[in-house]
C-alpha cells in the first residue's frame, strides 16, 4: 500500500506492507537514526520519534498509522553541519557514551524543552522515562538538559560541569567534547547496522529447544529447496576446529571446546545451523523448514548437580593439551559426539568431573591465621546470572573484498575476532581485515566472538555478503551473561579487629562452554582479596560446567561477586567483633605503599606480579564519604514500618593486565602541522578515542581538532588487545602517549637542524610549534621541510605499551536504603561513589562511566536476574520480564566523586574508571540492609520476597 | 501476518468491517498492546480506531465521558480526569506508551496487571459499548470477567463517585516494571468506619478481580485491625507462582498493599 508522511518537514511517499513497522520502513528509507534493542517490546524507546508531535516507540507503529503524518527524528535537530544547543549540551555534559539511545534522548530533550521551559529534574525523568540507556546512569542528564535550556537562550552560555584536574595540562583532566561526538549526536552513519548494502543477506540460526540432547539427525532438504536460501551449515558440513570463543591473549586460559556447530547441544538455544538467504523472512522461514531429531539428555544446572559424583557430564570427548599434558590424562572412555576439549596449558580442568578450571593459591599459612584469630566469621554469599542487555544487541556484517575478508564488528578486541576467525576458517590473518564500528554498548559481552565467526564463514564459503544480528532474546540465552558464583568466605580476626586470616572457596558456573573459565573466578579474588591487608591468605576456585546458558566477561570481570561476598563477610565479622564496619575497614585496607603479595599467585595462568600499591585513594574517599552520608548518624522515617540503613565497601580493579597486555599507536605529522593518530584502542564509548587523542594534543602542543584519529582497524591501525581488563586508559592512553614522545623526538631532531640548535634548547610550545633560543619554527614548516624532495620523508613515529606495573583504581561506595519491613520493598535513596581513577583523563565521561557502573550494579542488586526452568530454558529473556534500571530507579541523591590521585605509572597520572564502579553496589546496599532491618542479605538480587522470607513474614 | 489494514472514517464503518471479517479481523487502537512482539494473536485483518473519533473529554451533569481513542497521555493533562485516574494513569511510567496508549485500547486489552482498570473499578466506570444493533452501557467490572471484543467508545465515570475516597497502590520490581500487583480500593468515609467498600485486586487472577468477600467484611464495621485486613485480603486471592513470584508471596503482598491503601489514607 502507498502511503504518504511528512518527515522532517519533507513531504514523501512510501510503498509499504501492511505488516511493516514504522522503525523498519524509516531504516529501510536510510534514515538510521531509530535503533532498536527490544524486538518491538516497546521497552527501550531507542526507535523513538515524534509523531504529530509526541514522542512514541516506532517499532510500535504499523506503517499504515503513520499515513497523513508528520514525523520528525534527530536529523531536524541540526541545521546544516551546525549542531544546535541540544546536541552541544548533550556533549558537554558528558551523557554521549555509546550513542545508540543518543537520538532518542535528543528528540525526547527536544519535545521537552519545547512544552516546558523550565523543566524539574521529575518532568526530566518522566521525558526520559521510556528510553533504556545502559550507559550512563541517567544522572548527567538532568545538567544536560538544564544546559541545553541555558543554551537555547544564550548559544554562548557555559557552564563547568565537571571538575578538572591537572593545572599545568591544557586537555588531560579536561572536560573536552568527544572526539566521536558529533557524529553520535547527528545520528550518522556510525554503527554495523548503518553499514549493511542493498542486495546483502541475512543469517539466521536455528536453536536448540534443549539443554542437553546429540543431534541424532537432521535434515535441511526442504529449507535448502526453498527460494532465496543460499547456504545451510550443520554440524555436518561445518568445519571440525575446535576453538573458544573468549577475545583473550593468545595461548587462551579458555578451553577450545566448541566448534562452530557441535554434535551435542549444551545449552538452550546453542546452535544447531545457520540458514544464509536472500531475505530475513526467507531465512526465519527457512528454519521451520529444518527437521532435527534429538536424543534429550539430562540437564546439569547449578553447581551442585555438576558437583555430583555420576552427574551427566557436559564435555565427555577426548581431552587434550597443547602443552603441559598431566600424565594421568585418560581418553578411554570418551564420547566421540562430545568432540573434544582442548587446553592451551594446564588450568586444572577435568571435564571428566564437569570441572572446566580450577585454582588454588595463597600467602602465609592459612591455619596459623585462623589459629591466631579471637573472632572468626565463616558465611556463603551467591550471586545469580544477570546479562549484559547493551541495547545494540550482538550484530556483524561481513563481505568480501577481493580475495578478503572485511567483518564490520561491534567488538571489543578487533585483533582476537581477527584471529579467531582465521583459525575457524583455516585462513592466514592478513586475509582478513576487522573494522570496529561505533559499538551500541558491550559491558564486557562483546568480549566474546559470539556471532562474529559465524557470518564470516558463511560469507567465506558463499562469497556474498552477510548481516547478522542478535534479537534480544538471543541476547540473553546465547550471548554472555556472570557467571553465577557461590563464595564461602572464612575470616579470622584479633579482639582489636585486625585481620588474621581470609579465605574464599569459590565455586562458579561457566556453564556450556569454558569462555574465561579461570579468569573470571579468579578475577573475584584477585580484585577483592588485595584490598585487605593479611599476612595469610588462602583462595580455592573451581569452575563447573553445565547447561545453563553461556557465561563470560561482564563489566567488573569476576569483581563485583568477590567484592559483595568478601566486603559483606567483613561487615559481619565486624559485627561480630562489635566494631564498626567503617572502622574496621580502615583498620585493615591497603595503603599507598602497601605490597601485594597476594598477587604473586593471581595471575591467569600463569605465575603473577606482586605488586607495591603505587597510589591510593581509599583514605580520603572514606573519609569523604563518611561526611556525605553522615555516616555516624542514623536516620529516622517517619513511616513505622520503614527503616533506613546505610552501607559501605571498599573496592578495587586494576587497569589491564601486567605482563600480559599489550597496546600500540602511530602518531604521523601532516603536510600544514597537524596530526593523524592510529590507536589500536578499541572504544566502546568509554571516550578511549578523546583520550589518546589528548595524550597527543598534550605531549605535541597542538588543538585536539588538529588531530584526526582512526582506532581498531585491523588494516589501519596497530595491534591492541581490545578493551578489556580496564586496560583502555592505562594500555592504549600509554601507547598512544609514547607514540607522541617518539614523533616529539623527531620532531625536535628536524627542529634542531632547521634552527641549527642542540635539541636539549628547544622545546614544543603550544600551538605546533618548536622553540628555540631565539627563533621557532612551527609544525607546518618543519613537515614541509621532512616530505619536500631532500627531505627525510613524512614524520611518523609508533610506540608500544607493555609494563610488568599495575596503576591500581581504588574507590569506596557510600549508600542510604530504606526498606519497608512490612512490604519488602527496598529504596536506594543516596548513593555515593567515590573512586580514585588517578588522573581523570576526561573527567565529565569519568563521571558517566561511574555513574553508568554503579546503576547497573544496583539492578543486579535489587531485581536483575534471569530465571531459568527446570529444563534450563530462560523464561525471562526479554527487557519486558528482565528488568534493567530506568531514569525512574535512579537514587534520589546519586553522587560520583573522582578523588585525585597522580599514578606514577598511568599516563598523566591516569588510571581505570569504569568496571570498578560495578564492584560497590552489591556489598553496600546489602549491608545497607542489614543497618535498617538486622537481617544479611547473602544472595542476590535482593528482592521483596526474599527480604520478607528472611523476615519471617512469609 | 496482516493482510489488509482498513481505516473506516465511522463507528458504523469499523463495526461493519469487524462483522464482515469476523474472528480474523482486530480493532488496533494506539497499537502498543497489538503491535506488540508478544501479543499473542496474529490478526489478518486489522481495523483503525484512530479514523473514528472518540477523543474528547466530556463532562454532564452526572458524569464524565472519556472517548475510547484519548491517549492515556492527553488523559494526564485534562483538567476533567479525577486525581485519583491520574494517579492511577501515571504507574505506567513510560512516557512514550503512554502517548501512544489509548484509554479504550488499555481497557480492551484487560490485562490482570492493568495499571488503570483497578481503578476504573473502583470508582464504579462504566464503558460505552457499540454493536451493529445497540448501543449500551454496561459496568467495567462485569466487561473484565467476559471475553468480549465488541467495540468500546466511551469510559465513563458518575460524578456521584467523586464524593468517594479512590486509593490505588500497587507492587513492582523496578520503576519500568508491569506491575505484579494491584490494588485499588474506593469507599465513604463515615466516621472511624467505612461504607460501600469496593476492593480491586490485578495481578491474582486472570482478570482483574472484586474482593466481594473483603467489600462485606468491612462494609459499615469497626476497621479491623491491620494485621487482620492484611490476612482477609490475603485469604481471598488465590494467585499463582510464577517467574514474577510465587503466590505465597503475592497472597502476602496483596493484603499489605490492600491494608496500607485503608491505613495510611
Amino acid at each position: 500500500m502507498k502511503i504518504k508522511v511528512t518527515i522532517n518537514d519533507i513531504p514523501r511517499e512510501y510503498y509499504t506492507d501492511p505488516n511493516e513497522k514504522v522503525r523498519d520502513l524509516l531504516r529501510r528509507e536510510a534514515i538510521t537514526r531509530v535503533r532498536d534493542g527490544c524486538d518491538s517490546q516497546g521497552s527501550c524507546g531507542a526507535c523513538s520519534i515524534i509523531l504529530n508531535g509526541k514522542l512514541v516507540n516506532s517499532c510500535l507503529l504499523l506503517s499504515p498509522q503513520i499515513d497523513g503524518k508528520e514525523i520528525y527524528t534527530v536529523e531536524h535537530l541540526s541545521k546544516n553541519r551546525e549542531l544546535s544547543a541540544i546536541q552541544t549540551a548533550f556533549l558537554d555534559a558528558g551523557v554521549v557514551q555509546c550513542g545508540y539511545c543518543t537520538p532518542a534522548m535528543l528528540l525526547a530533550t527536544k519535545k521537552l524543552l519545547e512544552e516546558n521551559n523550565n523543566p524539574t529534574r521529575e518532568n526530566m525523568k518522566d521525558t526520559f522515562s521510556g528510553i533504556f540507556c545502559r550507559c550512563t546512569g541517567y544522572e548527567q542528564y538532568f545538567k544536560a538538559v538544564d544546559l541545553a535550556k541555558e543554551r537555547l537562550s544564550d548559544p554562548h552560555y557555559v557552564v563547568k560541569l565537571a571538575p578538572e584536574f591537572r593545572e599545568n595540562l591544557r586537555v588531560v583532566g579536561k572536560a573536552k567534547r568527544k572526539v566521536d561526538g558529533p557524529k553520535l549526536v547527528r545520528g550518522e552513519r556510525a554503527f554495523v547496522e548503518d553499514m549493511v548494502e542493498p542486495g546483502s543477506c541475512y543469517l539466521k540460526v536455528l536453536r536448540s529447544p534443549h539443554a542437553h540432547a546429540y543431534i541424532k539427525d537432521i535434515d535441511t532438504t526442504e529449507a535448502e529447496a526453498l527460494p532465496g536460501v543460499v547456504h545451510i551449515v550443520t554440524h555436518k558440513n561445518c568445519p571440525d576446529i575446535y576453538y573458544n570463543q573468549a577475545g583473550q591473549g593468545f595461548p587462551e586460559p579458555s578451553p577450545y571446546d566448541r566448534k562452530l556447530i557441535s554434535e551435542k547441544v549444551r545449552h538452550v538455544g546453542d546452535r544447531v545451523a545457520f540458514v544464509v538467504a536472500e531475505t530475513k523472512k526467507i531465512a526465519e522461514h527457512a528454519l521451520t523448514k529444518i527437521k532435527v531429531d534429538y536424543e534429550i539428555l539430562k540437564p546439569v544446572l547449578s553447581i551442585d548437580e555438576a558437583a555430583k559424583e555420576g552427574a551427566p557430564l557436559i564435555h565427555n570427548g577426548n581431552i587434550e593439551y597443547v602443552v603441559g599434558a598431566p600424565d594421568d590424562l585418560d581418553n578411554s572412555c570418551a564420547e566421540k559426539r562430545d568432540g573434544k576439549v582442548i587446553y592451551q596449558f594446564p588450568i586444572h580442568g577435568n571435564p571428566r568431573k564437569n570441572i572446566a578450571a580450577s585454582v588454588s593459591g595463597g600467602i602465609g599459612d592459612i591455619d596459623v591465621g585462623f589459629k591466631e584469630a579471637d573472632v572468626i566469621h565463616e558465611q556463603t554469599y551467591e550471586s545469580t546470572q544477570v546479562q549484559c542487555t547493551p541495547v545494540e544487541p550482538h550484530v556483524v556484517y561481513t563481505r568480501m573484498e577481493g580475495d578478503r575478508l572485511v567483518i564490520h564488528a561491534s567488538t571489543q578486541v578487533p585483533w582476537h575476532l581477527r584471529r579467531i576467525c582465521a583459525r575457524i576458517l583455516d585462513i592466514s590473518e592478513n586475509k582478513i581485515r576487522v573494522i570496529k564500528e561505533r559499538v551500541g554498548g558491550g559491558f564486557g559481552s562483546k568480549q566474546d566472538i559470539v556471532l562474529e565467526e559465524v557470518a564470516a564463514y558463511c560469507t567465506w564459503v558463499t562469497g556474498r555478503s552477510i548481516f547478522f544480528r542478535f534479537t534480544r532474546e538471543e541476547e540473553f540465552i546465547s550471548s554472555r551473561t556472570r557467571h553465577p558464583m557461590r563464595i564461602k568466605v572464612k575470616l579470622g580476626a584479633k579482639k582489636d579487629g585486625k585481620l588474621t586470616a581470609i579465605k574464599m572457596d569459590l565455586e562458579a558456573n561457566t556453564g556450556p562452554y569454558g569462555s574465561h573459565c579461570l579468569t573470571v573466578p579468579m578475577n573475584a579474588c584477585s580484585k577483592s582479596l588485595p584490598l585487605f591487608l593479611c599476612d595469610h591468605v588462602k583462595f580455592n576456585v573451581t569452575t563447573y560446567y553445565s547447561n545453563i546458558p553461556p557465561t563470560g566477561a561482564y563489566q567488573g570481570y569476576g569483581a563485583p561477586k568477590g567484592s559483595y561476598a568478601l566486603q559483606l563477610a567483613s561487615h559481619e565479622l565486624a559485627e561480630k567483633l562489635g566494631m564498626d564496619h567503617l572502622a574496621f575497614l580502615e583498620k585493615n585496607r591497603v595503603h599507598d605503599g602497601s605490597m601485594l603479595e597476594i598477587l604473586r599467585c593471581l595471575g591467569e595462568g600463569r605465575e603473577g606480579i606482586p605488586q607495591k600499591v603505587s597510589s591510593c585513594g581509599l583514605g580520603p574517599a572514606l573519609e569523604q564519604g563518611a561526611k556525605m552520608i553522615n555516616w555516624a548518624a542514623k536516620e529516622k522515617c517517619d513511616d513505622p514500618d520503614v527503616s533506613i540503613g546505610k552501607g559501605v565497601a571498599i573496592i578495587q580493579q586494576g587497569s589491564g593486565l601486567p605482563g600480559l597486555d599489550s597496546a600500540n599507536a602511530t602518531v604521523s605529522l601532516l603536510g600544514d602541522g597537524t596530526l593523524m593518530l592510529l590507536s589500536g584502542g578499541t572504544d566502546l564509548g568509554t571516550g578511549l578515542d578523546t583520550l589518546t587523542t589528548k595524550m597527543v594534543a598534550e605531549i605535541l602542543c597542538v588543538e585536539m581538532q588538529n588531530i584526526s584519529m582512526i582506532s581498531a582497524d585491523t588494516d589501519v591501525t596497530p595491534y591492541d588487545d581490545g578493551a578489556y581488563a580496564s586496560s583502555g586508559t592505562f594500555f592504549s592512553g600509554s601507547a598512544a602517549l609514547n607514540a607522541a614522545k617518539e614523533l616529539k623526538k623527531k620532531i625536535l631532531s628536524v627542529a634542531s637542524k632547521m634552527l641549527e640548535e642542540p635539541e636539549d634548547k628547544l622545546a614544543i610550545t603550544f600551538p605546533g610549534t618548536v622553540q628555540g633560543t631565539n627563533k621557532s619554527v612551527s609544525f607546518q614548516d618543519i613537515s614541509r621541510h621532512t616530505q619536500c624532495g631532500t627531505g627525510v620523508g613524512q614524520l611518523t613515529a609508533s610506540a608500544n605499551f607493555t609494563t610488568d606495573r599495575a596503576a591500581i583504581p581504588y574507590g569506596a561506595h557510600f549508600c542510604q536504603v530504606a526498606v519497608n519491613k512490612r512490604t519488602g520493598e527496598v529504596k536506594v535513596q543516596k548513593y555515593y561513589a567515590l573512586q580514585d581513577c588517578g588522573t581523570p583523563i576526561n573527567p565529565e565521561l569519568a563521571l558517566g562511566q561511574i555513574y553508568g557502573g554503579v546503576l547497573k550494579t544496583i539492578g543486579h542488586s535489587l531485581y536483575e536476574q534471569m530465571i531459568l526452568d527446570e529444563n534450563g530454558r530462560c523464561l525471562n529473556a526479554n527487557l519486558l520480564d528482565y528488568k534493567v534500571p530506568m531514569i525512574n530507579d535512579v537514587p534520589d541523591d546519586f553522587q560520583a566523586v573522582l578523588v585525585d590521585t597522580d599514578d606514577p605509572f598511568g599516563p598523566f597520572g591516569g588510571k581505570s574508571v569504569s568496571e570498578i564502579a560495578c564492584n560497590g553496589a552489591a556489598p553496600a546496599i546489602a549491608s545497607a540492609i542489614y543497618n535498617a532491618t538486622g537481617i544479611w542479605m547473602r544472595t542476590w538480587p535482593f528482592s521483596a520476597e526474599k527480604i520478607l522470607r528472611k523476615l519471617g513474614k512469609i | 501476518m496482516v493482510l489488509e489494514f482498513y481505516k473506516p472514517t465511522s463507528i458504523t464503518e469499523a463495526i461493519a468491517l469487524k462483522n464482515k471479517l469476523g474472528s480474523e479481523a482486530l480493532y488496533l487502537a494506539g497499537g502498543t498492546e497489538v503491535n506488540n512482539l508478544f501479543f499473542p494473536v496474529k490478526p489478518k485483518y486489522l481495523i483503525s480506531l484512530e479514523g473514528i473519533g472518540l477523543k474528547a473529554i466530556e463532562e454532564t451533569d452526572e458524569a464524565i465521558h472519556f472517548g475510547a481513542n484519548v491517549l492515556l497521555q492527553d488523559l494526564l493533562e485534562n483538567n476533567l480526569t479525577p486525581d485519583f485516574l491520574k494517579v492511577a494513569i501515571k504507574r505506567l511510567v513510560n512516557k512514550n506508551i503512554r502517548n501512544m496508549a489509548t484509554l479504550g485500547g488499555h481497557v480492551a486489552s484487560n490485562k490482570s496487571c492493568s495499571d488503570i482498570i483497578p481503578t476504573l473499578i473502583a470508582c464504579k466506570a462504566a464503558l460505552e459499548v457499540v454493536t451493529e444493533n445497540e448501543t449500551k452501557s454496561i459496568l467495567l467490572k462485569d466487561y473484565v470477567t467476559h471475553e468480549k471484543t465488541d467495540l468500546i467508545t466511551k469510559i465513563i465515570i458518575s460524578k456521584k463517585v467523586l464524593n468517594r475516597t479512590v486509593v490505588s497502590n500497587n507492587y513492582c520490581r523496578s520503576a519500568n516494571d508491569v506491575s505484579i500487583l494491584n490494588v485499588a480500593i474506593s469507599y465513604v468515609k463515615e466516621g472511624a468506619n467505612i461504607r460501600e467498600p469496593i476492593v480491586v485486586v490485578g495481578g491474582v487472577a486472570k482478570h482483574v478481580i472484586c474482593l466481594t468477600a473483603v467489600e462485606e467484611a468491612l462494609d459499615g464495621k469497626e476497621m479491623p485491625v491491620r494485621e487482620d485486613l492484611e490476612k482477609l485480603v490475603s485469604d481471598n486471592v488465590s494467585p499463582i507462582t510464577d517467574i514474577r513470584g510465587t503466590a505465597a508471596f503475592k497472597k502476602y503482598e496483596v493484603g499489605v498493599l490492600a491494608a496500607s491503601l485503608l491505613f495510611n489514607n
